[in-house]
Formats: C-alpha cells, sequence, structure tokens
C-alpha cells in the first residue's frame, strides 16, 4: 500500500473512479445495461 | 456540555460518498418485481451482492483508518475492501445476465466494476505492522482480560438499573463506550495489556463496587448530592480512560501515575478499597 496510498491517496483518480462506479451501477440496475 | 469529546477527532471517510454505493443499486428492487421469477431471483441476488458490497467497503475504510491511526497494528482478517471489489463485479455481473442472459456483457460488467472500485478505495493494508515480538500467546491474555472486563460492565448495568435513573444509566453507558475504546485498543495489540491491566481490573472493579453503592443509596434516599458525586467519578473515570486509551495508541510510555493517584483518593473518598489487589 507503501507507494499506491501516496500515489492514490484522494487523488482526482480516485474520485473520478468512485463516480464512474457508481455511474456503473446506476446504468445496469436502471438500465440493465445494453 | 461535555469538554472533550471531540478532542482530537478526525472525520471518517466511511460516510458521504460511501452511502452513494448503498443507493445506487436500488433501482434493481422495481427491475425485479417487473420481470420473470428469473429476473425476480437474479435481481435481488445482484442486489443483495452490491448492498453486501457496500457495507463490506464501509467496514474496509473504517478498518483501514483504525490501522492507519495505530502505530502498532495487526493487518485486517479479512480483507474487506478488495473482497468489496470482487463482490461488486460479481454483483454486477448477476445484474447484467438478469437483463441480457447473455455472457459478455456480464464479465464486462465485472471486470469494469471490480477494476473502478479497486482503482476507488485501494487495497487492504496486507502486512501487519510494527508486530515483532508479539505472540498468540499474548493474544489469550488478552482475550481473558477483555471477558474479565465486560463482566465488571455487565455487573455496572445490571447495579444501575437499580437506581431508576435513566440519565445516570445515559451517562453509564456513555463511560462504558469509552472503556470499550481501551478494550478495541488493546485486543488490537497485545502489548497494550500490561500497561491497561491496572485500568480494566481494578479501576473497573472500583467502578463497578461503586455503581452498585450508589444504585443502593440512591434508590433509598433519592440524594442529590449522591447523585452528583456519583457522576463526577464517573466523569472523572472516563477522562482516565480515554487518556490512557490515547496514550495506549500512541505507544508512549506516558505516565499517567498523577492522574492514577487522583482517581485512587477519589475512590477511596467513595468508599471503595483499592488496596487488597494491584
Amino acid at each position: 500500500m507503501g507507494r499506491w496510498g501516496a500515489f492514490m491517496s484522494e487523488t482526482g483518480l480516485q474520485k473520478l473512479a468512485f463516480f464512474v462506479l457508481v455511474l456503473l451501477i446506476l446504468f445496469v440496475s436502471i438500465a440493465g445495461g445494453v | 456540555m461535555d469538554q472533550g469529546s471531540y478532542r482530537g477527532a478526525v472525520r471518517t471517510r466511511a460516510g458521504g460518498r460511501v452511502n452513494l454505493l448503498f443507493i445506487a443499486p436500488l433501482p434493481l428492487i422495481w427491475r425485479a418485481f417487473t420481470g420473470g421469477p428469473s429476473e425476480l431471483l437474479f435481481n435481488l441476488i445482484a442486489l443483495g451482492v452490491l448492498l453486501l458490497a457496500a457495507w463490506l467497503t464501509r467496514e474496509g475504510i473504517q478498518a483501514q483508518e483504525a490501522y492507519d491511526a495505530r502505530k502498532v497494528a495487526r493487518r485486517p482478517g479479512l480483507p474487506r475492501k478488495m473482497l468489496a471489489s470482487l463482490l461488486t463485479g460479481a454483483g454486477l455481473a448477476v445484474a447484467g445476465f438478469a437483463a441480457s442472459g447473455g455472457v459478455i456483457e456480464p464479465v464486462i460488467y465485472a471486470i469494469l466494476g471490480t477494476v473502478l472500485h479497486s482503482f476507488a478505495f485501494g487495497f487492504d493494508p496486507l502486512k501487519d505492522k510494527g508486530m515483532e515480538g508479539v505472540d498468540q500467546f499474548q493474544t489469550d491474555r488478552v482475550a481473558r482480560a477483555v471477558d474479565k472486563a465486560e463482566s465488571y460492565l455487565a455487573g455496572m448495568s445490571d447495579a444501575i438499573k437499580r437506581a431508576g435513573d435513566r440519565q445516570v444509566e445515559a451517562r453509564v453507558e456513555r463511560f462504558q463506550t469509552s472503556v470499550r475504546d481501551m478494550l478495541r485498543t488493546v485486543e488490537e495489540d497485545p502489548r497494550d495489556l500490561t500497561a491497561a491491566k491496572k485500568f480494566l481490573s481494578v479501576y473497573l472493579m472500583g467502578a463497578r463496587d461503586a455503581t452498585s453503592k450508589f444504585a443502593d443509596v440512591y434508590a433509598r434516599s433519592r440524594d442529590a448530592g449522591a447523585r452528583s458525586d456519583y457522576m463526577m467519578l464517573l466523569s472523572d473515570l472516563e477522562e482516565n480512560f480515554v487518556a490512557k486509551t490515547r496514550s495506549l495508541m500512541d505507544n508512549s510510555n506516558t505516565d499517567l501515575e498523577v492522574e492514577i493517584s487522583v482517581l485512587r483518593d477519589r475512590l477511596q473518598r467513595e468508599g471503595v478499597r483499592l488496596d487488597n489487589n494491584a
């Protein structure tokens, strides 16, 4: 976790990944995907 | 206003955004009950798996915060965040399968979900830190000490009910919370036990005895003086437990002898004897 922690902690990348994940879950659960 | 209850508090990252993970899969309920029986089954499974993943994510973040807060810590028994990443992928795959019935789409969702979740939340700490020289034998000693402390706490709860005063009961509960903080700290690092032993045996026993005496007196006489004395005693004790817990977590050998002697005097004034065991 050492290097990763410094690299990833609360960076924009992390936030972006989180919101894309939430959108993906919403997309799959509302539209069933595809 | 209780002074100091927020001292040193750090905002947890387990709230707020993570709650979105609980909300996002909820539309699956609607999908579950608008399709056929197999859709019902798969969508409910997907919902359950995604909610479990969200819960594990939150637990994992809390575990990591506890890990980061300590100088000495054992790695989590269950790598919760990594498991949550896998479950998020699995949940999405099941939901995708329920909708499409295909194979390719679920696989894509599974990979995307797992990768995104890992990026968003990172991995669990996988190594113990500062655990050299701690053996399994120590953890057994800790388990015994914690059991004993819990039995004192249970005795306090029982006794204070006799007093029949809800406010005092709530105060006792708050005191017990700070004691449990110490128990968790000791459990996580058995080396703390030596330093905390007196707190978990003598002082807790004193607290329990004082509680049962107070409950008897107060149930009979409703004496406001006894009540305020008892509340003061709890405050003193709580302060000491909180301070000791913090010093355990810092792993420093801060000496609390001054506070301890004040506390000892206090307990003796309440008629609790401490000299027969240490």
